[in-house]
């Protein structure tokens, strides 16, 4: 069962070592690390980082893997390979609120899901305008999901990676001074983030802005932000209905400001200037950012956000 | 006297047929209430060996032989479900594992068991070929399915429907064979096993189709209104379930209403099995039953039939006995002359009658060392023998 799982792990590593970026270099160390207890998977990248900022430099730590996403992370359905190693892995990360959609399509051993949203299932948001579906006029339906980027709101993140280090001290217990002290670092670089965003988002003054997309809802009630959300791609070409859509919206919701969470294309950015409203990006960090980490790529919407105000 | 059991052998010797068909009869009447219990024993041991290392079941409370035969072997007839709720609570109040089991389908006469990944680890079932089951829709077969449908990692195999009368029923599911399974001796060889949420979709409380909300759902939407599109019967749901189109699959409906068969349940120790069976107890809906213990009772009208089989096979035994010594009787009515004719040379009444008695020793002696020779053979191949006939 170990070498098994020595052996799926190396292949999940390579798989990402195909690409020789910064970005790998994180899985690649784990394969060289010394004593290892366990393994551990977490299912999107701000869990991947908190649980490798809490078990950095403790010897006794689990190794510790993100899956290569293909595609968009929200969207992702774990390869055979990929499978296999959630099937073989001590715990495997989750952040809930129904984000891995996928774990409804794979077979694993429910007891290794950890699920780190179960401490805040009250403070988590539903969504009220999900598209649903039903069979007929009085048949079965589908239900309306819940807003799932949770570790935008930095307050929560810190709840979630709580519950990592829990797992972590479970499945090394000689390692829980360390794990105490790297996650008392990590919370404190969070409550760094949150006066930082807190202080950007203040300049805004209750200003209305857009989003391209909803996936912001729990930064917009952690920092007060008064924004509507469309339902725009950042590489989608737009339809004279979705300008529609946004010039109706913007009847009511005069906004200035557009966050996106990656790049828009130039076409779209060129008539969103025009319309005198200027595209900011603000990615949610789902997956490893092309540089830096979770930390730095939100310290890095946090300027790019505050130069634009 | 060494003359007289010379004489005796050499009579049988010459005497061929006879001296086998004696001996076979005598051969067959001390083997085969041996072997009878020989093999009831061995089916016993087989059959309650599954059942003991199998701690508990949690059913419907109904009958408790139907729940344990179709959960240990599948092949018994349907007891009633439970929902898969049972199996959330339970697992919320105790740290034994529960292991669901959901075997209502079949595809080409092998049960189809729904399960989940912590059965495989229970029954030390070990991959022969390819892998673990990963996807839903993908399976793992026992090796005598595999052997018998001549399949094998990357072939596929389909559910059947439950009657051919209900074409709007239950649809059938292809499946993707992941593995096969090596030989384990028991009824897992003939069964397919799939995760317990791709039983669902056979069962229809899951399904896959094309993004209705998308406007290429065209005449397969009946309304669209606000945030709510309602599909026709027109829309086609997906009979396989692939990579390709995994995405598209779903359920309608909380989970924990769906159906079970039962729930094995392993608890860590003495004590969580003893406070399981204290919370089930009086429970109106479901029962916790020991397998061992109910298979115990099967077994009792088991032995007691075995007893009336002997009781028959002795008294046919005392037939054959009374037959030999109508045979011998009459063999030595036969040969009158012949012991006339030894008397006369000199031989004593009491060398004729080793001479008689060496013969009929010489038979049963060799019929009793042919029945305990076979008897040894069957003791050593009865469970191989019942595996071949039956799955245990």
């Amino acid at each position: 069962m170990i070498i098994l799982r020595a052996l799926l792990t190396t292949a999940v590593l390579l798989l990402a070592a195909c690409v020789a970026d910064d970005r790998q270099t994180s899985s690649a160390d784990l394969s060289t690390a010394e004593s290892k207890s366990g393994l551990v998977v977490a299912s999107n990248y701000p869990l991947y980082f908190f649980a490798r900022r809490i078990a950095a430099g403790v010897d006794a730590a689990p190794e510790i893997v993100l899956p290569e996403f293909e595609g968009d992370p929200a969207e992702w359905v774990p390869n055979t390979e990929q499978i296999q190693v959630l099937q073989v892995a001590d715990v495997v990360l989750l952040n809930g609120a129904g984000a891995e959609s996928w774990l409804d399509l794979i077979t694993i051993d429910q007891g290794r899901l950890l699920d780190t949203s179960t401490n805040i299932a009250d403070k988590l948001i539903a969504l009220d305008d999900s598209a649903v579906h039903q069979h007929g006029p009085d048949g079965e339906h589908s239900h309306q999901g819940t807003a799932f980027t949770i570790w935008l709101d930095p307050k929560l993140a810190i709840e979630q990676a709580r519950v990592v280090l829990n797992s972590l001290v479970r499945l090394a217990p000689s390692g829980e001074a360390g794990f105490r002290d790297n996650m008392a670092n990590l919370e404190q670089e969070l409550n760094s983030l949150d006066e930082q965003l807190d202080d950007v988002f203040a300049k805004l003054e209750g200003q209305p802005i857009l989003f391209s997309h909803p996936v912001y809802q729990y930064m917009q009630r952690r920092f007060g932000v008064n924004g509507q959300s469309l339902h725009w791609e950042p590489g989608q070409d737009l339809s004279t209905s979705d300008w529609i859509d946004m010039q109706q919206m913007l009847v009511s919701h005069p906004s200035s400001l557009m966050i996106w969470e990656d790049s828009p294309s130039a076409l779209t950015s060129e008539r969103l200037i025009e319309a005198g409203i200027t595209p900011v990006i603000f990615q949610t960090v789902a997956d490893k950012p092309e540089q830096g980490d979770f930390l730095s790529a939100m310290q890095q919407n946090a300027e790019r956000l505050d130069s634009n105000l | 006297m060494n003359g007289a059991l010379f004489l005796g052998w050499r009579y049988l010797a010459h005497h061929r047929l006879k001296s086998s068909i004696l001996i076979a009869s005598i051969t067959l009447m001390i083997f085969l209430p041996a072997a009878t219990r020989l093999l009831v024993a061995d089916s016993a041991t087989a059959l309650t060996a599954r059942a003991d290392v199998t701690p508990m079941i949690l059913g419907a409370r109904a009958s408790e032989l139907e729940l344990v035969l179709k959960t240990l072997y599948f092949h018994a007839k349907s007891p009633a479900e439970i929902d898969n709720q049972a199996l959330v609570e339970a697992r919320s109040i105790s740290t034994a594992d529960f292991i669901p089991i959901h075997s209502r389908f079949h595809s080409q006469g092998a049960p189809i068991v729904g399960t989940s990944l912590d059965y495989f680890e229970f029954r030390e079932l070990s991959i022969a070929a390819g892998r673990q089951m990963g996807l839903l829709g993908e399976c793992i077969i026992g090796a005598n399915v595999a052997k018998r449908l001549g399949l094998g990692p990357g072939d596929s195999i389909t559910s059947s429907p439950e009657t051919v009368f209900d074409i709007a029923g239950v649809y059938p599911l292809k499946m993707t064979i992941a593995g096969v399974l090596d030989s384990a001796g028991t009824a897992d060889d003939d069964a397919v096993f799939v995760d317990v949420r791709t039983s669902w979709i056979i069962q229809g409380l899951g399904h896959g189709h094309t993004d209705i909300a998308e406007p290429e759902a065209g005449a397969a939407v009946l309304s669209r209104r606000e945030n709510v599109v309602t599909a026709n019967a027109s829309l086609t749901q997906y009979a396989e379930i692939s990579p390709e189109n995994i995405s598209a699959f779903h359920f309608h409906g909380s989970d924990e209403a769906f159906p079970l068969t039962s729930i094995i349940v392993v608890p860590p120790d003495q004590k969580s099995a003893t406070l399981l069976r204290g919370r089930y107890h009086d429970n109106e809906l479901l029962q916790l039953v020991l397998p061992g213990k109910v298979l115990e009772g099967l077994l009792d009208k088991v032995f007691a039939v075995q007893n009336y089989v002997i009781l028959g096979m002795a008294i046919m035994s005392l037939a054959t006995v009374a037959v030999i010594t109508l045979v011998f009787l009459l063999s030595q009515q036969l040969r009158k002359g012949e012991f006339h004719t030894l008397s006369r040379i000199g031989a004593s009444r009491g060398y004729l009658l080793v001479l008689i008695a060496s013969e009929i020793g010489f038979v049963f002696v060799i019929s009793a060392s042919l029945a305990a020779i076979l008897t040894n053979v069957m003791g050593h191949y009865a469970m191989q023998l019942l595996q071949s006939l039956l799955t245990l």
